[in-house]
């Protein structure tokens, strides 16, 4: 085949540019760690990527709600921990004051006692978390939702709050409850556990013989106990299940990143090679190119 | 004598003519368009004499070029087809940077903004996580409007460029047409001869206008050359050029046209799919397939978000107790001509949205939707008062439409580019639902009723915004195991779709909706067993359940919800979330970006080859010329001396005369 001098320097020139094009191709494919640099690369995986990747940040969301979970969780079940030991101190202090030998004054200290436990309750219920939000108001968290009051001289108290219960999504399926309504917890209308204490206190403060009332208080209190302690058993295992569902998230999470890191992460060992290669190559093209183009027949006329 | 010395100075002046042509090849070796040149020599005419016949030296036959009308095709082909992906390429690769970038793409946004809604589903009461799903919205919303403009921007690049390359293509057809008339006239004069080097200057001009649109050329008998563009629209003839310009007229999809004229007459529109191939048809293209479908899909997706957000937010009560305002705001469908037809995004049919803009026209009897975009035609027929649900709009006015009217609908093309926050006041989010329900502190049963959702909120609120409504209360009456829910007060709502409960196999829960005679409607879920008697529920409004984050759960829910890509008239099935919507978009544009790359990349091979092959034949080659240098200064010094010997016999005879 003829060959033209262009063609020698053409040729050279557009070899040298994809040798170029190419090694700069990888340079920044090094420089940033990534496979693709744009879309265009491999617009499938890039299109995964965008997909895996709001997949992951949706569970690392659940994540925090977990956690956010868990925190709600473990105060509600605090503050119950203390209202059950309210409710077991009253309950003895309500089989003392069955005692026939007692004098009107030992049943006067045991309702000053018993009213102390009612104050006691009374400020567990009303309890506020970190945002200042009541605990057991349901949806109502402005208000505080047990508000003291009394009937004639009997001490009570009436739920303000709602019956809603707060949520949090913990995992895609899951929305948790956090939080336990008042009446749910602390019982409601005549189940209310400051409509027991209420009623005995004023029973003793009368001064007379509380035989008769013991066991209605007894059976009021064992009531109000058995109520706590459900909650608290719902609580125990949904913090088992918040702590199950990290489990799963963080196994999750370490897919996503492993999908994601395949889809988009260079592998630099063969990128390194790469790169020697066609470094090795560019230098061969220059080379090649120096020599064609300084034979010319010109150089011996003289 | 003297014809030993004529046939001498024939070889000079022969040689002599090799000689320049090597020095017009040497010099004009890297000239663009040059075409080596060859002197053809032959033998002069024989003389007669005694019978036999006496050579009489040589003579220049011509000067050629060396030219094939088929390489130079095939190179012209290649370099058509090289330009039209290289120029598609240079722009659609900018919008394929913008939108996967981890700064400027949308998923980061998105993802942001759906955490920051969680966080407030977390916290409701928390000012600080709503200040945080505010800003975070206003991040959002400047990520749609950069796009938007960052895709404007490169159409405004695209659209400078296809003027200045109208502008380029003119001038080649006019020097073109200027060409034409000196080779006609030179050839003319030399009776014929072609003048070589004007030729390559319009084969050279030709092939520079042909990397700007695919050109074909037909010679005439004078050795003019006519050139038709694209599809065959002539585009010089003889001396003359028509004119290509971007006039002040617009298409349908907004687009100011390209127009031909010829001197002294009326210009034109003409076809965008007429003018093909080279860097103006790259221009068309990548306008009308690559950017307008992005600037598209990035309506659709602004379009819908802010919708479903808007609708779902409107169900919700904020902080201050009163019912959710619109969360975004964004620019309504356009229709042009307003005034007869008016069009707004159907919420219910959402997913039906396209992206699409439509041409709807009426002859008198039919009503046609024409998809601007791909040209696909729809009879549709409107309900009676010129009502019409299309493709997640709905229309409005469609009989004041006259015989031959037409109107154009941009459903959500502004959207992108003008979504922003509709709220600013982190109070105003509404985390909470509008109903709460509540047992009766009496009931004995295990029913509960849970996962209440407003279906409508219309007729729920008071002038301020505050939901306000007789609370619902519901009672059971049960006859075999299959209990009837009775609600009161009885004129104002009503239960749609079924009252009846069978605990027996619906225990696990039954979801029943409620409709009020103001307009409202809601579902809600009734699970466990009712007491036959005494049990019973109230529905009533909730202005003051701020720790409410329910509502906050079904906006946030929406970021993994399918909402687009419904199909159909109506959209009832969608089959991709926002954040797949996108990723589409992604990985069309991707996809397209790379298919050109690899196009450029194959037509640039292709086009070294064509170049490779045309140079074969047509280039120069030094080494070549220099051999021929030193060929010709031989066979002129052997001229030379063949009047040197003639001289010097000359010599002799007058020395025996002497």
């Amino acid at each position: 085949m003829r060959v033209s001098t262009n063609m020698i320097y053409d040729q050279g020139v557009s070899a040298m540019q994809r040798q170029t094009a190419g090694l700069l191709h990888t340079g920044q494919q090094l420089a940033t760690g990534r496979k693709i640099l744009t879309p265009a690369d491999d617009p499938v995986a890039s299109a995964r990527a965008l997909d895996v990747t709001q997949s992951r940040s949706v569970n690392a969301q659940f994540i925090t709600n977990q956690g956010y979970a868990e925190d709600a969780l473990r105060l509600v079940e605090g503050q119950l921990t203390g209202a059950g030991e309210i409710i077991q101190y009253a309950r003895e202090r309500v089989l003392a004051a069955g005692n026939p030998a007692l004098s009107d004054s030992d049943r006067r200290s045991i309702a000053a006692d018993l009213g102390a436990q009612f104050d006691a309750m009374l400020a567990i219920s009303n309890t506020r978390d970190a945002n200042g939000d009541y605990l057991f108001a349901g949806y109502q968290s402005n208000t505080p939702p047990f508000a003291a009051a009394t009937n004639g001289s009997v001490r009570g108290a009436d739920y303000e709050g709602d019956q809603g219960t707060r949520t949090m999504q913990v995992s895609s399926s899951r929305f948790m409850p956090v939080s336990f309504a008042g009446e749910d917890a602390f019982g409601g209308g005549d189940g209310s556990v400051f409509k027991v204490l209420g009623e005995f206190i004023s029973a003793l403060e009368s001064g007379a013989s509380v035989s008769g009332a013991v066991s209605g208080a007894l059976e009021g209190l064992d009531q109000s106990l058995d109520t706590v302690l459900t909650v608290r058993a719902q609580i125990g295992s949904q913090l088992v299940e918040v702590e199950q569902l990290g489990f799963i998230g963080s196994d999750l999470d370490l897919q996503y990143a492993t999908t994601l890191s395949g889809l988009q992460d260079l592998d630099f060992n063969e990128a390194i090679s790469r790169l020697k290669q066609q470094e090795t190559y560019l230098q061969a093209a220059q080379q090649s190119f120096l020599k064609i183009t300084g034979l010319s027949l010109f150089n011996y006329l003289s | 004598m003297s014809s030993l010395l004529n046939i001498g100075l024939t070889g000079l002046n022969a040689s002599q003519a090799q000689l320049n042509t090597t020095s017009h090849n040497i010099t004009n070796a890297a000239t663009l368009g040059y075409h080596r040149q060859a002197v053809s020599q032959a033998a002069r005419d024989p003389q007669g004499l005694g019978g036999a016949f006496f050579g009489t030296g040589t003579m220049v036959s011509g000067v050629t070029r060396a030219y094939s009308q088929l390489l130079e095709n095939q190179v012209m082909n290649a370099d058509s087809r090289r330009a039209d992906y290289a120029a598609y390429n240079q722009y659609i690769s900018q919008v394929d940077n913008v939108l996967a970038d981890a700064d400027t793409g949308l998923t980061p946004a998105l993802n942001e903004f759906f955490g920051a809604m969680q966080s407030v589903s977390s916290n409701p009461t928390n000012v600080a996580a709503r200040q945080a799903l505010i800003s975070s919205g206003e991040t959002l919303t400047a990520r749609f409007r950069t796009l938007d403009a960052r895709v404007s921007e490169i159409a405004q690049g695209v659209q400078g460029e296809i003027g200045a390359t109208l502008g380029s293509i003119n001038s080649y057809a006019e020097a073109i047409a200027e060409l034409n008339q000196r080779i006609a006239v030179s050839q003319a004069n030399v009776g014929g001869a072609a003048a070589s080097d004007l030729l390559d200057q319009r084969q050279q001009a030709i092939a520079e206008l042909n990397q700007l649109v695919k050109v074909s050329t037909v010679t005439a008998r004078d050795g003019s050359l006519s050139v038709f563009i694209g599809s065959g629209q002539n585009l010089v003839m003889g001396s003359r050029a028509k004119e290509l310009l971007i006039g002040d007229k617009l298409d349908e999809n907004g687009r100011p046209m390209v127009l031909i004229r010829s001197a002294g007459n009326e210009a034109t529109p003409i076809a965008e799919t007429l003018l093909s191939g080279g860097a103006l048809g790259g221009l068309l293209a990548v306008r009308r397939d690559g950017l307008e479908p992005a600037q598209r899909s990035l309506g659709l997706l602004a379009a819908t978000m802010a919708t479903a957000f808007n609708e779902q937010h409107e169900l919700g009560v904020d902080l201050n107790g009163r019912m959710g305002s619109a969360f975004f705001d964004f620019a309504p469908v356009r229709v042009d001509p307003a005034g007869t037809v008016s069009a707004s995004i159907n919420p219910e049919q959402l997913a039906g949205l396209t992206g699409s803009d439509y041409a709807l026209s009426y002859d008198g009897t039919r009503y046609v939707m024409t998809d601007i975009g791909t040209g696909e035609q729809q009879a549709v027929t409107p309900a009676v008062g010129g009502t019409l649900q299309y493709k997640g709009l709905n229309l409005e006015g469609l009989d004041g439409l006259v015989a031959g009217n037409r109107v154009f609908i941009y459903p959500t093309r502004f959207a992108a580019g003008s979504i922003e926050m509709a709220i600013s006041d982190p109070r105003t989010v509404a985390a909470a639902a509008p109903v709460v329900s509540a047992a009766a502190a009496s009931n004995s049963g295990t029913a509960r009723i849970t996962d209440i959702r407003i279906a409508s909120s219309e007729g729920m609120a008071n002038t301020s915004g505050v939901p306000v409504f007789n609370p619902a209360a519901l009672t059971f009456t049960e006859a075999s195991g299959v209990f009837t829910l009775q609600v009161s007060p009885a004129g104002e709502y009503s239960f749609v779709g079924g009252d009846t409960y069978t605990p027996v196999s619906e225990s696990a829960g039954k979801v029943f909706t409620l409709q009020n005679s103001a307009g409202f409607s809601y579902e809600f879920k009734l699970s466990g067993v009712p007491a036959v008697t005494g049990d019973g529920f109230s529905l009533s409004a909730n202005t003051t359940g701020i720790a409410d984050n329910r509502n906050a759960a079904l906006l946030g829910a929406l970021q993994t919800d399918k909402l687009m890509f419904g199909g159909g008239t109506t959209g009832n099935t969608p089959t991709a979330t926002l954040n797949n919507a996108y990723a589409q978009l992604v990985a069309k544009i991707g996809s397209k970006t790379r298919e050109v790359q690899a196009g450029e990349r194959t037509q640039t091979s292709l086009l070294e080859q064509a170049q490779a092959a045309r140079d074969s034949v047509s280039a120069v080659n030094l080494d070549e010329e220099a051999a021929n240098l030193v060929r010709f200064q031989q066979s002129y010094q052997a001229a030379g001396r063949v009047m040197s010997v003639a001289q010097r016999l000359f010599d002799e005879m007058l020395s025996i005369g002497r």
